[in-house]
């Protein structure tokens, strides 16, 4: 008898744990048509879509071993938050092999206008449609990939994951460390572009403001300027590729210190005794103002 | 840009290096600690004042060079590397701070990336000391791994 009841309770406790294994997510909260939605996950995956309705649905499942999800707040502000155990100790567990807790996925509806800050450490980020005030993304070795987006800014930010960023808006700040990117869309206005080594691709509307800072990462930008636009655009050891149309009118000056200067316009100066070439030319008008800068990588212009 | 643009902006450096103002406590107990790193780095300063005169004189017996020009690049190269070594003994200072920290191994090849890029600015602006963007260079790379790796030990 004893033995019998040994063995349903060991059933009870296998059943148990399957169920823990990933509990399902499902949760339905009020948010006005333009409130903020902040979701952080550390590990897994994080989906945004988005809806017509002012509310928030959160399905998904918890991954074994995490404390608790945590969904606060009100209809202005949401915050949704998968708590692990170790959350207070920093990262020092991570790929140590020591953690057992399992990856969660998180899936949120918000309303298409919702401002949306969305936090990852290894959790992939896939986003599609939220069109807010703001679209701000920070991942450490998550891959980012947002589709359709329409946000007043875009901040995103990634230390190793990749990101496929497309997008509709007309202030867009991107920073990496090795992490590549491939930006396009109907991006306007002011872009801002840091890398340390990863590779950039960018495609982009008409800007006003451009920046682009890497150390050896390659960058190659396919951007129109405005009449008054500002591009800027500097490399340590990587390449630069800059394309922009033909009927650009801008002040051309491209300097590097031991890399190469290729260019369909003007002509390349080397100087006499030292290193270094430069390059300063007009186009059209000479309106906007083009300057890049490298240490060794090449500079690339192409006008057509 | 003058002489006097590139000291301002020089000087605007340092403070833009704060990532998180909360990394910085106790760098400043540490920095007269640093005032004897300070005086051994004077000769390798010194020295290269001495190769940018010998460059100099070399340019006015080669090509007539205008003096004015080749003396305010001499300064503008010190000013840069000067500038380089200060920020790098802070960075220092404030990495201090995390010594022993443990850091995930999935970020160790980044932090590396990180470092490895910072030396190759370093020798960047030793070749070309006139490029102050590669000053902004090492700022924003300093920046970026004091926050990653607070971010990593704070979580």
């Amino acid at each position: 008898m004893k033995l019998r009841s040994s063995f349903f309770a060991f059933i009870a406790l296998l059943f148990l744990a399957s169920a823990q294994a990933a509990t399902p997510i499902n949760q339905l909260k009020p948010l006005d048509a333009d409130g903020a939605v902040s979701i952080d996950n550390v590990q897994g995956r994080i989906v945004v879509r988005t809806w017509a309705r002012p509310e928030v649905k959160i399905t998904g499942s918890l991954g074994q071993g995490v404390e608790k999800l945590i969904v606060a707040g009100d209809r202005r502000r949401l915050r949704i938050e998968v708590k692990y155990p170790q959350s207070t100790g920093g990262w020092g567990w991570w790929g140590s092999g020591k953690s057992h807790v399992e990856p969660t996925l998180l899936e949120v509806t918000l309303p298409a206008k919702a401002e949306v800050n969305i936090e990852s450490v290894s959790a992939g980020v896939d986003v599609h449609g939220a069109s807010g005030r703001r679209l701000a993304i920070s991942s450490v070795s998550g891959d980012v990939t947002v589709a359709s987006a329409a946000p007043g800014e875009a901040s995103i930010e990634t230390v190793s994951g990749s990101a496929t960023l497309q997008l509709h808006t007309a202030r867009t700040k991107f920073g990496t460390v090795s992490g590549d990117v491939r930006l396009e869309g109907r991006i306007t206005g002011e872009v801002a572009i840091e890398s340390v080594s990863g590779d950039v691709v960018l495609v982009t509307g008409v800007l006003r403001r451009m920046e682009f800072s890497t150390v050896s990462g390659v960058g190659r930008l396919q951007v129109a300027l405005a009449e008054d636009a500002s591009l800027q655009a500097e490399s340590v050891s990587g390449d630069i590729w800059l394309t922009v149309p033909a009927t650009t009118s801008a002040r051309l000056a491209l300097e590097t210190f031991s890399g190469d200067i290729q260019s369909s316009a003007g002509r390349v100066d080397r100087e006499e005794f030292a290193p270094g070439k430069r390059l300063n030319a007009r186009l059209g008008e000479g309106d906007a103002s083009i300057k890049i800068e490298s240490f060794s990588g090449d500079v690339h212009f192409i006008s057509k | 840009m003058s002489d006097h643009q590139l000291r301002w902006q020089l000087r605007q450096l340092p403070r833009e290096l704060e990532p998180r103002r909360d990394l910085w406590p106790g760098i400043a107990s540490q920095l007269p600690a640093n005032n004897s790193a300070r005086s051994r780095r004077w000769p390798w300063i010194a020295g290269l004042a001495l190769a940018a005169s010998l460059s100099l004189a070399i340019g006015l017996g080669w090509r007539q060079m205008e003096p004015e020009i080749s003396t305010q690049d001499s300064l503008r190269a010190q000013l840069v590397q000067r500038e380089a070594d200060a920020m790098t003994r802070e960075y220092r200072a404030a990495m201090r701070h995390f010594s022993g920290a443990p850091m995930p191994e999935p970020l160790l090849p980044t932090l590396l990336s990180l470092d490895q890029s910072a030396i190759d600015i370093r020798q960047a602006i030793a070749d070309d000391p006139q490029s102050a963007f590669l000053l902004q260079q090492l700022q924003r790379t300093y920046a970026r791994r004091l926050t990653l790796t607070q971010r990593a030990v704070t979580g």
